[in-house]
């Protein structure tokens, strides 16, 4: 089973979600990323009425990309995260989910798959001024039981400055409250089954910033690696610090999403680092896939395991070296990921 | 022309009846394809008396002998083609089968050929075919000269060598007793040819005339010692010597009975290209042809014709080869293909293709005598009288290659009864009675990207992704295909990528498709050519059509035609398989094959002329214009039209030009009453007023569009607007409406004076084209609008230009279509400028401030409001910047900015005090519904709300209506759980306009 997202919190109407203001709420980062999200109707009750049948809809979404930001505007800052257009298709996603397709708020969301690429690379270098953001979404829905769709497959053209750059898939899925419970029962007794607790506090071992591209300690979220079993392979526990304005958020009943996603990047690039002498601060991420299978429990201790595959190099002639991570928890795998470091030349 | 000299000298169609022209003629013709000179000439017609203005007299008859040639040429030829004026004298060009004397000689030769290799029935048939050609004595009824008396020996000493060939082949075969009586008379005739005596000799001898044959030596013994005082040759003595000692050898040797009794089984024939070793795919084709040529068929055992049609390239000849190679066992007499068009390319008529499959069948000797005697082919029957002599009993696969016409087919397969007959042909051959017919189409993309990968060989092997590009942009055409993987394979320093690239972006894709003897260009363009003129137009005319498709409206607008007559040129068209139908069977579209697109451009540009192509432009804009306005009034009623009715301001004048009121269709229009507004706006639609095509520069009246029976806001909702002082018509009626102006005379008048285009605009019903689903007219047909408001820019036919926009742009709005959006409004503005249009640019500039404001673009939106606005108000149009502080406030939504917006919405509000737009206002209520919202303010909100949702009714805008009423549900949803007096917390997300969300915070 996928790795969760957090679902929204229910709302009392599942039509318009309310907040507390009228602007963004301070605690929402990436309040933001995503502005205009705009419905393409393929249909004339779609144009008329605004509503749509289980079919596939299209989306454009616009958004301004933060130029400060607590997580991914920390580091040598020479290109946008493709983690950011990722996560601005998860939540859109979400969004969209319970607007249109009318997925009942108090289903658990969880994300199966992901994934994002960079073509050209090159288009993601970051200019001064404010970046635009687009994305051309479909959203498909799939398994529907009773008009409502079980799980949303989504596929977005990425678009910045309105220069194509890439695409992002995930694949969304629906779980019924009960089957989600079971689900997460059964995970959480097989992570405790293999567990052993970890001979040092993961907290005070995280690696120095620089070493995973960041700036500020309290971003880093893998402790000091350590030769796995292969030689090349290296495993480092994964830890956020607590009450961190990006990792704390959401719900505290596993660990969320984001520091997955960004424990894979800071591992990959540690990694390159250490085989291929990739300065971490020009190591850019230039691919990302991911499939997970489960979650991770947040008491738990969870390590990510990274190996290599031979190096190649891009069109233009610029090195890249893939790498596949898994993460672990006791004898539990929760997913794996496929990670693409590219080097800024 | 045809030339005699072989006898009276003459030509077809016209002999000059002048003597001395005659002799002119003569004298050109024995030296035929030869320089002849003047002193030569008048040698010939004068002798040693030739008058004093001998060369201006040469000079008249070789005009009019040039007169007489005339006749025999195309009008369009020079006259002096044939006859040609070469110094130092003139030169009579002829082709080789049109001089009798030449094809005599051909067949001579021939016959000699034959008499040489021992064939002496085939040498005498063709030494008596030649021989045949003459009619009397050689160059008669012209004076000769020194030249015609030397060639008029010559000739007879030629006829005389023949008919003594002749003879001696007559009697190799045994014929000696029919020669007896012709060699009697000719020996008569000429006494002192001993050779003919020698025969006559032979002949009687073997007949059994011992005596005779010795009384006849003794009368040319007699005559050459009387006459000439000599004896007769040795040749002649000595076979008189044997016929005396009744030499055995002398006398008729029967030919071997067992070779002769019967006639021998022909050997198979095998006269096929070598299989083609990359063939690949055509599973379903081969399939289904091969039962029929076995003769498995189920139900189907008599089936002796297939006819495999398809376009040019699309591998029907292949096809056919590699059915002949996988059933070749079942046609043990062999295999035969047949291409049924001559060396330049024109079809060969039905004894010629009957001609060419005998002469396959019939021995090399035979071949030899009918190539000497193509010119001359027999009738049709005789021929297949000697196929079917020659077919029967013998089991063969016939190919007959590219064939024109069923006529062509026809008698090969009634002379061919125990043949099977595959015929390949691009138009389908449906008047062949009895055979079957298999359709051949382009490759499957699979299948397409296979066969250019085995023959690409490593350059396409590794770059699959290229190869799928490549094999789309051949429009998976074979031919096509096949060429490409060639020049991958003839240019090894281009890779797959390169080639893609080539094909993407070169200006004539054709170019590419050519390496060695393989030209896509050269296959495509024969269907073109032999395509009847009312067709070829219609196909470079179609080279503007959508390349996506486009439906018999859109090729009646191209084509200035009705539906009727366009239909009837579509049909043709398929049928030369020079267009395709795609859609359902209720919905036909049209389109081209992209390489014949390519080759429909070309000529387009080739052949018509620029006036033409303009018009055509025009025209199908104007149609797309009338159809989106219908489409656009349908989905979205009271959308204003704001830029078609307004008058050009004033300023430079460099406004359209515009022609005299006398459209037909513009007065019928009016006349109805039927929205005026398309009549007005489309019949301005004028060039810019170029030197020189000032004329052309206008386009067609369009068709009235009547308006919709039942509007979606219901069957009152006219009536209800105009108690709101809104028109029925979405124009404003304080806009005078422009003077009605016609399509210029220079526009409309087209080869073969076709139905006018008002005429044409008439007939066309275009609310049924469009249907009730407005949504999926545009859905189908905005990339085709598009590309003619494109066509419609390029031709300089800006008000066209800007009209389309703003007939689209309500559509694009609401459907999100960004990328187009602003394609046509950059088109529109650019259009406006040149026009001198700046309400034009007010109203597009502020369509694009829509548009960046939808994308989250708010400094560029916020930027494009500001200049329209300044336009607006020099153009005192309170309404135009209503609407700009409108999307201003908008912006200010975004930003989560209530309170801005509603200032803007506030100044909007005293705009609208002096405009008549209630939709304006009503949109003011959204804006204002929107910032309570963001205020917490619901119960005000709801109001607000409720007043735009009352105006959208009124407006008859079903989608305003719904919007408005979700947007209150919402509210009232929330209001439960609060009391109306306490402020309700801000949504974190609001649908601001339909499908529009602006979204505060996204759940995490």
């Amino acid at each position: 089973m996928p790795t969760p997202t957090p679902t929204p919190p229910a709302p009392s109407a599942p039509v318009t979600t309310l907040a507390a203001g009228p602007a963004a709420p301070a605690s929402d980062y990436l309040a933001p990323l995503v502005r205009h999200l705009v419905h393409r109707p393929r249909t004339l009750e779609g144009f008329l009425r605004g509503s749509t049948g289980v079919q596939a809809q299209d989306f454009g979404l616009s958004a301004v990309l933060p130029e400060r930001h607590p997580l991914y505007g920390d580091g040598p800052g020479t290109h946008h995260e493709p983690h950011l257009p990722l996560e601005a298709l998860r939540r859109a996603t979400l969004f969209v989910a319970h607007r249109y397709f009318r997925v009942p708020a108090g289903r658990p969301a969880v994300f199966s798959t992901s994934e994002v690429t960079l073509d050209p690379a090159a288009a993601w270098r970051r200019t001064p001024g404010p970046t635009h953001l687009g994305l051309e979404l479909t959203l498909t829905p799939v398994d529907v039981v009773g008009g409502v769709p079980r799980g949303l497959e989504c596929r977005a053209e990425i678009r910045i400055d309105g220069m194509p750059c890439g695409t992002a898939r995930a694949r969304l899925v629906f779980l019924m409250p009960k089957v989600y419970q079971n689900h997460r029962s059964r995970g959480r007794a097989t992570s405790r089954a293999g567990h052993a607790a970890p001979a040092r506090d993961p907290l005070t071992e995280r690696v120095a910033p620089h070493v995973v591209g960041r700036a500020d300690p309290a971003n880093v979220v893998v402790a000091r690696p350590r030769t796995g079993a292969g030689e090349e392979t290296l495993v480092a526990e994964v830890v956020a610090e607590p009450g961190h304005p990006v990792f704390a958020e959401g719900s505290p009943d596993h660990v969320p999403v984001l520091v997955l996603m960004e424990a894979s990047r800071q591992l990959a690039f540690l990694h390159a680092g250490q085989l291929q002498g990739y300065p971490p601060g020009s190591c850019v991420l230039a691919g990302w896939s991911a499939d997970f299978q489960g979650f991770a429990e947040p008491d738990l201790a969870l390590v990510c395991e990274s190996t290599p595959r031979p190096a190649r190099r891009d069109a233009d002639g610029r090195p890249l070296l893939p790498l596949s991570l898994r993460f672990l928890q006791g004898s539990r795998q929760v997913g794996t990921v496929e990670v693409v470091v590219g080097q800024d030349c | 022309m045809r030339y005699f000299v072989l006898g009276p000298v003459r030509m077809d169609p016209r002999t000059p009846t002048a003597t001395k022209v005659r002799a002119l003629l003569a004298t050109l013709l024995v030296r035929a394809n030869e320089v002849v000179p003047i002193t030569s000439l008048v040698d010939e017609l004068w002798d040693d008396e030739p008058p004093r203005t001998v060369i201006t007299t040469l000079q008249v008859y070789v005009s009019q002998l040039r007169t007489q040639l005339a006749a025999g040429l195309p009008p369009d030829e020079p006259r002096d083609r044939l006859l040609q004026t070469r110094p130092p004298g003139y030169r009579l060009n002829i082709a080789d089968r049109e001089l009798d004397l030449t094809v005599f000689e051909s067949l001579r030769a021939a016959g000699l050929d034959a008499y040489e290799h021992g064939d002496f029935t085939d040498a005498s048939a063709l030494f008596a075919e030649a021989l045949g050609l003459w009619n009397g004595v050689a160059l008669a009824g012209v004076p000769h000269g020194p030249l015609l008396s030397a060639a008029s020996v010559r000739l007879e000493e030629l006829r005389l060598g023949t008919l003594e060939r002749r003879v001696a082949a007559d009697l190799r075969v045994g014929r000696h007793r029919e020669l007896t009586g012709e060699l009697l008379a000719l020996t008569g005739a000429h006494t002192y040819r001993e050779a003919l005596h020698a025969q006559l000799m032979v002949a009687l001898y073997r007949s059994g005339l011992q005596s005779d044959a010795l009384a006849a030596y003794a009368r040319v013994r007699k005559a050459l010692a009387d006459e000439l005082g000599v004896d007769p040759g040795p040749a002649l003595t000595r076979l008189h010597e044997r016929i005396l000692r009744s030499d055995p050898t002398l006398a008729w040797q029967e030919p071997n009975r067992s070779r002769s009794s019967a006639r021998p089984a022909p050997r198979p024939v095998l006269w096929l290209p070598a299989p083609t070793e990359d063939f690949t795919g055509r599973e379903k084709a081969l399939a289904a042809a091969g039962p029929l040529i076995g003769g498995t068929a189920e139900g189907e055992p008599g089936v002796r014709v297939l006819d495999i049609s398809g376009r040019s390239g699309a591998g029907k000849t292949t096809l056919a080869v590699e059915l002949a190679r996988r059933h070749a066992d079942a046609f043990p007499d062999g295999q035969v293909l047949i291409g049924l068009r001559g060396s330049r390319g024109r079809p060969l008529d039905p004894a010629q293709g009957a001609l060419a499959l005998l002469d396959h069948l019939l021995g090399p000797a035979e071949r030899r005598r009918r190539s000497a005697a193509a010119e001359h082919p027999a009738d049709v029957d005789e021929v297949c009288h000697r196929l079917v002599e020659e077919l029967r009993g013998r089991r063969l696969l016939v190919i007959l290659d590219d064939a024109t016409t069923e006529e062509q087919v026809r008698p090969i397969v009634a002379a061919a009864p125990d043949a099977f007959v595959l015929v390949t042909s691009r138009r389908r051959l449906a008047g062949l009675e009895g055979g079957r017919h298999l359709t051949l189409d382009v490759l499957p993309p699979a299948e397409a990207q296979r066969l250019l990968t085995r023959i690409g060989g490593d350059a396409a092997g590794g770059d699959p992704d290229s190869v799928r590009e490549i094999a789309r942009l051949c429009g998976y055409l074979p031919l096509a295909l096949r060429v490409a993987g060639a020049t991958l394979v003839a240019r090894p320093h281009w890779t797959a990528a390169t080639l893609a690239e080539r094909l993407r972006t070169a200006p004539a894709p054709l170019d590419v498709l050519a390496v060695g003897d393989l030209d896509v260009r050269s296959a495509l363009l024969v269907g073109y050519q032999e395509s009847p003129g009312t067709e070829r137009r219609a196909f470079r005319l179609f080279a503007l059509a959508p390349a996506s498709g486009f439906a018999l409206w859109g090729a009646a607008a191209l084509l200035g035609t009705g539906h009727g007559a366009a239909e009837r040129v579509v049909e043709r068209l398929l049928e030369l398989r020079l267009l395709e139908v795609t859609g359902p069977e209720t919905a036909h579209r049209y389109r081209i094959h992209p390489l014949l697109r390519a080759l429909a451009v070309e000529r387009l540009d080739a052949e018509e002329p620029e006036s033409e192509r303009r018009a055509a432009a025009g025209r199908l804009a104007a149609a797309y214009l009338a159809l989106a306005t219908h489409a656009d009034r349908t989905l979205l009623p009271g959308r204003p039209h704001q830029t078609a009715a307004r008058n050009t301001p004033p300023g430079p004048p460099t406004g359209p030009t515009r022609a005299a009121p006398t459209a037909p269709g513009a007065r019928a229009a009016t006349a109805r009453g039927t929205e005026p507004g398309l009549t007005a706006q489309t019949a301005q639609a004028a060039g810019p007023g170029r030197p020189g095509a000032t004329g052309a520069a206008a386009i067609p009246t369009p068709p009235a569009v009547a308006a919709p029976t039942a509007r979606p806001g219901g069957p009152d909702a006219p009536a209800r607007a105009a108690t709101l002082g809104v028109p029925a018509t979405p124009i404003a009626p304080t806009v005078p409406t422009p003077p009605t102006v016609a399509a210029p005379t220079a526009l409309t008048a087209r080869p073969g004076g076709s139905t006018a285009p008002g005429a044409v605009a008439r007939a066309v019903p275009w609310a049924r084209i469009v249907g009730d689903s407005p949504v999926r007219w545009f859905q189908e047909e905005t990339p085709g609008a598009l590309d003619a408001a494109r066509l419609a820019h390029e031709a300089e036919h800006w008000p066209l230009v800007w009209q389309l926009a703003e007939a689209l742009t309500g559509y694009l709005e609401a459907a999100a279509g960004w990328p187009q959006w602003e394609e046509l409004c950059d088109l529109a503005l650019d259009a406006a400028g040149r026009a001198g249009r700046e309400d034009v640019r007010a109203a597009m500039l502020r369509s694009l401030g829509d548009l960046a404001w939808q994308r989250h673009r708010t400094d560029e939106a916020a930027h494009h409001y500001q200049q329209a606005a300044a336009l607006f108000r020099d153009l005192a149009d309170p309404a135009g910047q209503a609407g700009c502080a409108v999307g201003s406030a908008d912006i200010a939504l975004s930003e989560a900015n209530p309170d801005r917006a509603e200032r803007l919405l506030t100044e909007a509000t005293l705009l609208h005090r002096d405009a008549d737009d209630p939709r304006g206002r009503a949109d003011v209520s959204r804006g204002l519904a929107l910032a309570d919202l963001l205020r917490g303010r619901g119960e005000d909100a709801l109001r607000r709300f409720s007043e735009f949702t009352d105006a959208a009714e009124l407006l008859g805008d079903r989608r305003w209506t719904a919007f408005g009423r979700r947007s209150a549900e919402r509210i009232l949803e929330h209001l439960v759980d609060w009391s109306s007096s306490q402020r309700m917390p801000a949504p974190a997300s609001v649908e601001a306009r339909p499908g529009v969300w602006l979204v505060y915070a996204l759940p995490a």
